[in-house]
């Protein structure tokens, strides 16, 4: 069993073992506006922490080696792979998973509206780092060329769709914010 | 896929590095983005007992230009900053196109040009591009500082010339002649998200048709990245011809020392080393 510092109970997906043996250390990060303080393995990854001890599943672990974006995360605003970051090198920051992108009203964000509206989802075990990562992309160029959008999605695989919807999905997003701004 | 046990050490400051590196010796790695170690570590390809993370070292955060004595690369600068910067989108553009082709938006928030470089593949995109620019590696240890060309640091595939407890603090780039003109061509079957099957960077200064200067720089064709200097030979001096670029080509082609791999046949990486010298040559010298 793993209990962060404040004896909150955090999971048991680790061995008790390897709570015993390897030196932990405390963490204060804040995750979609929650604040967490949490004791962990230095091998421990982001995304292992997130969605074992924290619960947020929506991230997911894909090849873990950083080609497949499925763990996409942003970090302080910016994406990376939440695979090849490690737990305790995130201590003091600031992370957004996809269980953060929607409004905390729960209004859903243009890009998500303009997945679901494109059917640019199938299976679906992509769309949390697409959607990451598409959220990023506007965020520093609000009107991609096509171009632009294939480029920037380059680290996020996916083996349903084809890409074609998701990156309509994206040009439609895109405009509809601009339109929206007015 | 997880990762091994290692125990994890983030010193606040640089003679704490020093002194770790030192008394931990090859059971330490350094770490700046981690993209290549962890993978590395995940993969069973590498192996460590303790990471020495070079996160909250800000001094190595610095990333400046000035006409005077260039630009400074910190070792804890990440590839979307270095591109990003202005001075870097305006005077060394070659290096900027290197990194928007180098990996994943997420990896390039991450990695560092010196953990490209001292990861010392030979296919590392940013070494081709900063060794034609002539770039030095300031490297530090409890006993002071160095500077050695980048072209000496690579050894071979995986290996650098540190000695125990010197790390590489920065990177810096001489400014650009004014007139010098460079391009960096990077092929690779997959044409995005790919290491190259061969990379190209090239710089010339002309004159009057006339070449004054050129570094030609390969990479994924040799142990390192390497300098094709028969090539280079052939061209300074000459007066610029197409028939002049495709000797040029030539001699780089058989200068360079491929091996055959997944990406690509040896004589295949042969023949892409001739046109793609051949075109960037044609870029940059304004030859059709
Ligand atoms: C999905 C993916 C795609 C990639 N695509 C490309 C690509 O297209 N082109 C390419 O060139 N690379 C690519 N890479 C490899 C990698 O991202 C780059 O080489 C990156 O620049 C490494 O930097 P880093 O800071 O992450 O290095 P790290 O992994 O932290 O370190 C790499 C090595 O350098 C050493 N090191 C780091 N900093 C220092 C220092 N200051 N002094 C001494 N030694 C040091 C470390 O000990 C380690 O051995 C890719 C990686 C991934 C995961």
């Amino acid at each position: 069993m793993n209990f962060d510092a404040t004896n909150r109970w955090v999971g048991c997906f680790t061995q008790p073992a390897d709570a015993k043996q390897m030196k932990h250390h405390v963490i204060r990060i804040t995750v979609n506006g929650d604040r967490h303080t949490l004791a962990v393995a230095p091998h421990w990854t982001l995304v292992e922490v997130l969605r074992e001890h924290l619960r947020l599943t929506g991230t997911k672990h894909g090849c873990g080696t950083g080609d497949c974006g499925a763990c996409t995360v942003l970090l302080d605003g910016r994406s990376v792979n939440s695979c090849l970051t490690l737990a305790v090198e995130v201590d003091g920051r600031e992370i957004t998973t996809i269980e953060g992108i929607a409004s905390s009203g729960g209004e859903l964000h243009p890009v998500q509206d303009a997945f679901i509206a494109h059917g640019a989802t199938q299976c679906g075990f992509c769309t949390p780092g697409m959607v990451v990562s598409s959220v990023q992309l506007l965020a520093t160029n609000s009107r991609p060329e096509e171009q632009e959008i294939r480029h920037a999605l380059g680290g996020n695989l996916c083996r349903c769709t084809g890409y074609t919807k998701i990156v309509e999905a994206i040009a439609a997003a895109a405009t509809q914010g601009e339109e929206a701004e007015g | 896929m997880r990762l091994p046990r290692f125990e994890y050490h983030a010193p606040e400051r640089i003679e704490q590095v020093f002194d770790l590196m030192e008394s931990l010796g090859s059971a330490a790695e350094l770490m700046a983005g981690g993209t290549d170690l962890l993978p590395g570590l995940k993969l069973g390809k590498r192996s460590c007992d303790h990471i020495v993370s070079l996160s909250r070292l800000s001094e190595l955060k610095e990333l400046s230009f000035n006409e005077a004595k260039g630009l400074r690369i910190g070792a804890g600068t990440v590839l979307a900053d270095v591109a990003a910067h202005g001075p870097v989108r305006d005077r060394y553009r070659m290096l900027a196109s290197a990194i928007a082709d180098l990996a994943t938006v997420q990896v390039r928030h991450r990695a560092t040009v010196a953990g490209n470089l001292c990861n010392a593949s030979p296919c590392a995109d940013t070494a081709p591009p900063l060794m034609a620019m002539g770039a030095i590696i300031e490297i530090s240890s409890s006993g002071g500082r160095r500077d050695i060309p980048l072209e000496e640091l690579m050894v071979g595939p995986g290996s650098i010339a540190l000695e125990k407890g010197e790390i590489v603090t920065a990177i810096i780039v001489p400014t650009p002649r004014l007139e010098s003109r460079s391009t960096y061509i990077k092929f690779s079957p997959r044409s995005k998200v790919d290491i190259a099957a061969v990379n190209v960077a090239v710089s010339t200064t002309t004159t009057r048709g006339r070449v004054d200067e050129v570094e030609i720089f390969l990479g994924t064709v040799a142990p390192t990245p390497i300098r094709a200097r028969r090539a280079e030979v052939l061209l300074k001096g000459s007066h610029l011809s197409e028939s002049l670029l495709a000797s040029a080509a030539a001699a780089a082609r058989d200068e360079c020392l491929p091996i055959t791999d997944f990406r690509a046949t040896e004589e295949y990486k042969r023949h892409l080393v001739e046109v793609l010298t051949k075109r960037a040559l044609m870029t940059t010298t304004g030859i059709a």
